[in-house]
């Protein structure tokens, strides 16, 4: 796709803009052969020995983060840094349909969930985007999230006694947050495709699945569980990857008009809210009777909060995300990138983390910073009103 | 991706004083460029070098001031920030996977050259690592045993990634600090 008249910008952008802008030129900086690479840190493990590009689910956010862009400021430039980005995944995709070095923390693996998912999202959204700006090509993106669909999730993780998909192939567990990223590509493959069997035969059984789990009863009500195991949910609640579920039951309420599932987003989002600390920050971690992890804290992560307020607001769910944006913006570095948490230091323990950070704190990780890509021009009211001009390219 | 005048995208902020670079490719062109540098083999030492650097600086998180490093976790920036016309006095680079991959596969002169930058910085980490190898991997081993029988799954997964970051950082550091004591 060329373009080669970009239309002037003011250049006296927002701070929220300016920022943003920011943040896509530090991922500039992150493209190794390939696609976008660097170090991960992660609460389970960091994958530090691989700095490779990983298709992973940093293609989603820093996707729907330029798409944002280009809606907020015009600039085709951003347009053009998305389809880029939806090469690299058509370039990353093997024989089978799954995409090189999917497993972002596990990495150099392939076959992460809900990673590819989530990038078969990232794919739809440029698809989308393009097909709506008339361009050419853009069916290409949608056969690779086919292929995806089709040949991992329905062909190996689907499970048709349980009517949902499952994290394995021995069909063991099933993880909630990972369902619902996978609900949102199933939608979006049916809606672009025009095959209703995508979201009625796989994705609304498997969203009901997890639905049935969500926890009603204690303090913790509106949470799910980190997983299923064997039919047992494992009663680990994380606020972070419960705000990961919220935008898909608001999807799926928009599409069906089932009231059920609007309940249960909010639901879902008012034990995000109670746990939300005073300077917008979240714990990692609560579990069943009360005890919390609850460092690291993520910082570039939050944003999924963001997005998950946000998707309710719609619905006339009143949500103050102020405290939550300042968490982030906060946490913004010199170089653009973000911070991807606070208290590393304190991982596993309650103290409270020393004044001076731990290094995986400072460590800006493409597949956090991603996430932070909400606020581009979802959080304002109204989309910035100028972007900075974008480098020569 | 340099900006204009050669410094990180986000132009016009001034660089700080330390910056830690991740990656081989990083490694390798600090190595090139930089007079002084520190190699680090894990991120705790990191923290450590954060400490003892910034107590001339102190990092204030609540008014985001103070901030004495930025870590570059692409050759792309290491490359930028050395070709700004303030580039940092030093260049810390940090995590095992770098220090394997620079040592496995590339030839160890020069494997030794970079570390003796440590020695003349007057970065002097040795010590400690020697004394603590093995033995925080071993407290963290014998802390996934209570909490496994304490049924606290959570903390006992928590333990297992420790005991294998553990051993596997402090062997290589400690591998190549003992390589760096024979050589400079």
């Amino acid at each position: 796709m060329q373009h080669i008249a970009e239309p002037t910008v003011e250049q006296t952008p927002t701070a929220l803009a300016q920022s943003a802008a920011n943040c896509a030129y530090w991922l500039e900086t992150m493209r190794v052969q390939g696609g976008f690479g660097g170090p991960v840190v992660h609460w389970w493990q960091h994958a530090l020995m691989f700095t490779g590009a990983g298709i992973d689910w940093r293609y989603e956010g820093i996707i729907s983060g330029y798409l944002d862009l280009y809606r907020a400021s015009g600039l085709y430039y951003y347009l053009d840094r998305a389809v880029a980005a939806a090469n690299d995944i058509v370039n990353g995709q093997d024989e089978y349909g799954n995409y090189a070095n999917s497993q972002f923390q596990l990495n150099p693996y392939t076959a992460g969930t809900p990673h590819e998912a989530a990038v078969d999202i990232a794919l739809l959204n440029v698809a989308s985007r393009l097909k709506a700006e008339q361009a050419e090509g853009w069916e290409g993106y949608i056969a690779t999230a086919r292929r995806s669909i089709e040949n991992f999730y329905i062909r190996r993780l689907w499970n048709a006694e349980r009517r949902c998909f499952f994290d394995d192939t021995r069909s063991i567990t099933i993880v909630p947050n990972k369902v619902a990223t996978l609900f949102i590509a199933l939608a979006r493959l049916s809606e672009l495709s025009g095959d209703s069997r995508y979201l009625d035969a796989y994705g609304l059984p498997a969203l009901n699945h997890c639905l049935s789990l969500q926890n009603g009863r204690d303090e913790n009500r509106g949470a799910f569980a980190q997983y299923i195991e064997q039919g047992r949910p494992v009663n680990w609640y994380f606020p972070y990857y419960n705000a990961r579920i919220v935008p898909a039951l608001v999807l799926a309420h928009d599409l069906t008009g089932n009231d059920t599932y609007l309940a249960a987003a909010v639901s879902t989002m008012q034990f995000i809210l109670r746990h939300i600390d005073a300077d917008g920050g979240l714990p990692q971690v609560v579990y069943a009777d009360r005890r919390a992890n609850r460092y690291p804290r993520w910082v570039a992560g939050a944003g999924d909060v963001i997005l998950a307020g946000l998707s309710l607001v719609p619905h006339g769910f009143a949500f103050d995300y102020q405290p939550t944006l300042d968490w982030i913006l906060g946490g913004q570095l010199e170089s653009g990138g973000f911070q991807t948490a606070r208290g590393f230091e304190s991982q596993g323990s309650q103290k409270t983390p020393p004044s001076l950070p731990h290094a995986f704190d400072l460590l800006p990780v493409a597949g956090w910073t991603d996430k932070r890509s909400p606020y581009c021009a979802g959080c304002s009211p109204t989309a910035p009103p100028s972007l900075p001009r974008p480098p020569a390219r | 991706m340099a900006g204009a005048n050669g410094s990180l995208p986000a132009l016009g902020l001034p660089l700080p004083e330390y910056a830690i670079a991740l990656d081989w490719l990083a490694v390798q062109c600090a190595h090139d460029t930089v007079e002084t540098g520190v190699l680090a083999s894990d991120a705790r030492l990191a923290s450590e070098f954060l400490r003892r650097t910034a107590t001339s600086q102190p990092f204030d998180p609540a008014k985001g001031q103070g901030r004495a490093v930025l870590i570059l976790p692409s050759a792309t920036q290491v490359e930028a920030v050395i070709a700004s016309p303030t580039p940092p006095a030093t260049l810390l680079i940090v995590t095992a996977g770098a220090l394997y991959r620079f040592i496995s596969s590339t030839p160890m002169l020069r494997a030794r050259t970079c570390l003796g930058m440590t020695k003349r910085q007057g970065y002097r980490q040795s010590a400690p690592i020697l004394h603590l190898h093995g033995e925080i991997s071993v407290l963290w081993s014998i802390a996934y045993r209570v909490y496994s029988r304490m049924g606290r799954d959570d903390l006992a997964g928590r333990s297992v990634v420790r005991t294998r970051e553990s051993y596997l950082g402090r062997w290589l550091g400690t591998l190549a600090l003992i390589t760096l004591q024979k050589d400079v």
